[in-house]
């Protein structure tokens, strides 16, 4: 494969799954100069997997898995970094507005999948994205049992915690 | 608020401008590939400088201090040149750094250079660190043979045997990874100018 080729199909990757990668971005890195690098990382771990991608799997599931992984590997580097200079909460890092045109009920969102472990993240994101316990299975490499009972788990976590925030996003929303 | 409403609020997320692969954002991510291997490459050097000088002093302890064991005085030698040796490839490799200079290709070819260096130095280890120290154990078993314990010789081979394997292990899972994820890139970058 010459590299006008693989530059294509990077490409066409990065523009035909634009929607689930930037969400990722969002779910894995807090500030916008975190995310310009995790984006720079998928896309380098993207490119430099075309070569191996041999059409066993879906390309929709190649690049959710390439990417997925690179994230949360970014996420592991990131939180030893961080621990080794300074002590800091999580949460601290999660920009209660992202952009001013955001739905504060989707920067919630956000902010509770930023809270998830990287492995759930990953999960969660794929659920609202609508795959299917198999698809994210193969993407995540997991069995489909492990998968359902972790979304379960996720679903009943983020639902509860959605119930104790409420009273806070009412008064912040001004209801 | 039940899941299913979370996933209507998620998909009423508007489809958001893509990010674009920026030379800034590229260069920060070669700068931190350079530090980890410059980091990684000072570890080793000062930890071995370290070790050797620390083996060497404490090898001149019994000929100096107690005027017994003077064969260990050719080990004491052996480490302390190994030291030096390390000293000067470290010198060496401070100076070269120097000559790149603050653009991307440039820290790229820091990096690839500083792996390069790291790759040779890994897979030497045998012959400047392991055969110095085989053959300070080979004048120790010859000159205290009576004394020795079987059970340690043979512990000590072992342990050269599974510093060769640690360090081979170390070389072809990640450092030489490391150095053809660098030199692609650098490819990559050189050809579309």
């Amino acid at each position: 494969m010459n590299d006008t080729e693989q530059k294509r199909i990077l490409d066409e990757w990065l523009h035909t799954h634009r929607g689930l990668l930037f969400k990722a971005l969002r779910a894995f890195a807090f500030s916008a100069h975190d995310q310009d690098d995790l984006f720079q990382e998928i896309a380098f771990q993207l490119w430099q997997s075309i070569p191996n991608f041999k059409g066993d799997s879906s390309a929709s599931t190649w690049v959710y898995r390439v990417a997925l992984y690179s994230a949360i590997k970014w996420s592991q580097k990131e939180q030893r970094r961080n621990a080794k200079h300074e002590e800091l909460d999580v949460s601290s890092h999660i920009p209660r507005n992202q952009s001013s045109e955001d739905d504060p009920r989707v920067a919630w969102l956000y902010q509770q999948i930023g809270q998830l472990a990287p492995i759930d993240r990953s999960l969660i994101l794929l659920q609202l994205e609508g795959l299917s316990y198999q698809e994210m299975s193969e993407a995540l490499g997991i069995s489909e049992s492990n998968v359902g009972v972790k979304i379960n788990r996720i679903k009943n976590k983020m639902s509860r915690q959605s119930a104790a925030d409420q009273p806070t996003r009412r008064q912040e929303n001004g209801i | 608020m039940e899941f299913e409403e979370m996933q209507v609020i998620w998909d009423s997320q508007r489809e958001q401008e893509m990010y674009a692969i920026d030379v800034d954002a590229m260069h920060r991510t070669v700068k931190r590939k350079a530090r980890k291997v410059e980091r990684s490459m000072n570890l080793t050097e000062i930890g071995m400088m370290v070790i050797c000088v620390f083996t060497s002093l404490e090898l001149l302890r019994e000929p100096v201090l107690e005027q017994i064991d003077y064969h260990h005085i050719f080990g004491s030698v052996v480490m302390l040149c190994v030291a030096g040796w390390m000293l000067m490839k470290r010198l060496a490799r401070l100076k070269m750094r120097t000559q790149f200079d603050s653009t991307l290709i440039g820290d790229l070819d820091r990096a690839i250079a500083e792996s390069k260096a790291q790759l040779l130095l890994g897979r030497t280890f045998h012959l400047w660190f392991l055969l110095p120290a085989a053959s300070i154990m080979l004048v120790s078993i010859i000159f205290e043979f009576e004394n020795r314990n079987p059970v340690v010789i043979l512990g000590l081979i072992l342990s050269i045997a599974l510093a060769i394997a640690v360090v081979h292990l170390g070389i072809r899972c990640h450092q030489v990874p490391e150095q053809r994820n660098l030199q692609a890139l650098r490819d990559t970058l050189t050809k579309q100018g």
